[in-house]
């Protein structure tokens, strides 16, 4: 029987991108990253409520931001479900003040969002492995994976300034599992590279690879030429400024897709684009 | 000789907040701060076409942020000026991609609305006390703009700072008049309207890499909240007058959710964006 929670989980799920059941438990890294089978979350897409702790995985696997008002609206739904209608609306609905509305998205916020979600591919947590092998491979995967051009080990070797050896060795790592299609004897593409590509939720990744994942992004970035570096302090509400600001930033980051070109010319060049939020002091 | 840079120049200046050419060119800290004599600045008013470098450094006193309305305004207006109406016309309108005194077209809104309660600006004599020592800096950050009175003591909890240090910075931004005393032990701003965040351009090398080693010394010693990050590969152009402009708009909507006076659940925080390239690919 389905629940208020089971409709929002499934609605959510939908709009993240996951278009069934299956893909968004097994894109998410299954059982060892989620915590619970797959019988388990299709149960609670059938009306079984979760016990809430559950809650902390489902959210970022939906690819939503704590806190925020989607995020937000599945916690209610399991609060409504869990008190039933009558008790939520008399004693629960009054006392919380999270807003589940999205009353502050600017429209092209939703479409944008609606048009990147047709295009995402979820890497699978084996592939996100392999692209962190070592950090010649990282940087054979951020070029390959931009680019629907066909590349050898002595092409992409110049192109990223790399020994041939290295990646030689990338190549075959990514081919191993579908990042790289061998289209001919030393020549290779990316498949998938015409779509947006999303890691894996970090929290569910282990504790080595997020180590290695944010040392190989840092080392990149660090040897980026910054063309624009603007921050400043704000005073603000925290729970306010949390649920609203971080998805607008988010957005700002990912809006960097749609000025992706996927061929190579004279101009083009691998952009990093990094927003970040620090809470510096209570005051 | 009145000009198009002269007319534009003068109503950025009163929109600014500026009533008298005076009253700019002392508030943005006079010679020390724009490298020419009052005199000078008068003339640019009366008509006077300056060179390009002086648009830099009026600039950051005259618009909140790059690629604003007022920015790409007085910018059109010196190129009209210094090439005459109709050359501008005929070979550099077509390659500007912002309607004379319009806004870019990817920050149509601008963020104007967000940024509308104005904000006054420092002097460099006034950046010069702020960024005297790390302390004085986290204190104006803090108190610029707010509406409370605080004492020595009642501030250096919430900022992590010892009461002594405190007091010192305190009484040096109250001598600068960015702070106001009130009563024997407290303090307030001086305009809780102060615009806290520092213009790069209007700053030489020294102060710069003052206000950089401060602000990351800050920002580091806080609790990262939130991170995106995402590479792309992009024709440069398009990534520098395409992109950027979006994510610099996204960055000020920050700015909507200031508030100044503390309750139990504000806290200071630190934005930043940044765009930089990695490879020619």
């Amino acid at each position: 029987m389905s629940t208020v929670f089971s409709d929002t989980l499934q609605e959510l799920r939908k709009a993240s991108g996951f278009s069934t059941a299956y893909r968004f438990f097994h894109d998410n890294g299954g059982q060892a990253a989620l915590g619970f089978t797959y019988r388990q979350y299709m149960l609670m897409e059938s009306g079984v409520l979760p016990e809430a702790g559950k809650l902390g995985r489902l959210i970022p696997a939906l690819r939503l931001i704590p806190l925020t008002p989607p995020a937000n609206r599945l916690v209610t739904a399991w609060l409504r479900t869990r008190a039933g209608e009558a008790v939520y609306d008399q004693l629960v609905a009054p006392i919380l003040p999270a807003k589940t509305k999205d009353a502050q998205q600017a429209p092209m916020h939703g479409l944008v969002r609606a048009m990147m979600r047709e295009r995402v591919y979820y890497l699978t947590h084996e592939q996100f492995e392999a692209s962190l092998a070592d950090y010649p491979t990282y940087i054979c995967y951020t070029a390959i994976t931009a680019d629907t051009g066909l590349w050898t080990a002595a092409s992409l070797a110049e192109a990223l300034d790399l020994k041939k050896g290295e990646v030689e060795a990338a190549l075959k790592r990514l081919a191993s599992v579908g990042i790289a299609k061998k289209v001919k004897q030393g020549v290779y593409r990316c498949p998938f590279s015409d779509r947006m590509i999303q890691c894996p939720q970090l929290n569910t990744v282990s504790p080595e690879l997020l180590k290695k994942v944010n040392e190989y992004i840092t080392r990149l970035a660090a040897s980026a030429e910054t063309r624009l570096r603007e921050g400043f302090f704000v005073r603000a509400d925290r729970h306010q400024f949390m649920g609203h600001f971080p998805p607008l930033l988010r957005f700002a980051i990912e809006a960097s897709y749609g000025y992706t070109v996927r061929e190579k010319s004279p101009s083009t060049a691998i952009f990093y684009a990094e927003g970040r939020i620090v809470q510096v002091r209570d005051f | 000789m009145k000009t198009q840079f002269s007319d534009t120049l003068k109503k950025l200046r009163e929109e600014a907040g500026y009533q008298t050419a005076y009253k700019f060119y002392h508030g943005c800290g006079g010679q020390a701060a724009l490298g020419i004599t009052y005199r000078r600045y008068l003339l640019l008013e009366q008509g006077d076409c300056p060179e390009g470098g002086l648009l830099l450094k009026l600039l950051p006193f005259l618009g909140p942020v790059p690629l604003s309305r007022q920015s790409n305004g007085l910018i059109t207006a010196w190129m009209r000026t210094v090439v005459g109406e109709e050359t501008y016309a005929a070979v550099i309108a077509p390659l500007v991609s912002v309607a004379a005194g319009g806004t870019h077209p990817a920050t149509a809104a601008d963020g104007q609305g967000i940024m509308k309660q104005e904000r006054r600006r420092l002097s460099l004599q006034q950046i010069e006390a702020v960024l005297a020592d790390y302390d004085t800096f986290v204190c104006f950050t803090a108190l610029g703009a707010d509406t409370g009175v605080w004492t020595p003591d009642e501030l250096s909890g919430p900022l992590q700072l010892s009461p002594a240090c405190a007091k010192k910075a305190l009484q040096r931004l109250a001598k600068a008049g960015v702070l106001a005393k009130e009563g024997s032990d407290g303090y307030k701003s001086g305009s809780p309207q102060w615009q806290t965040g520092l213009r790069r351009e209007a700053l030489d090398e020294k102060l710069l890499r003052k206000l950089e080693a401060y602000t990351s010394k800050l920002a580091d010693s806080g609790r990262l909240r939130h991170r995106t990050r995402n590479f792309f590969r992009a024709e440069a152009g398009e990534a520098m007058n395409g992109y950027m402009p979006l994510l610099l708009q996204s960055l000020a909507m920050a700015q909507g959710s200031g508030v100044t006076a503390r309750t139990g659940n504000t806290a200071l925080f630190y934005v930043e964006g940044r765009l930089a390239k990695v490879r020619d690919l």
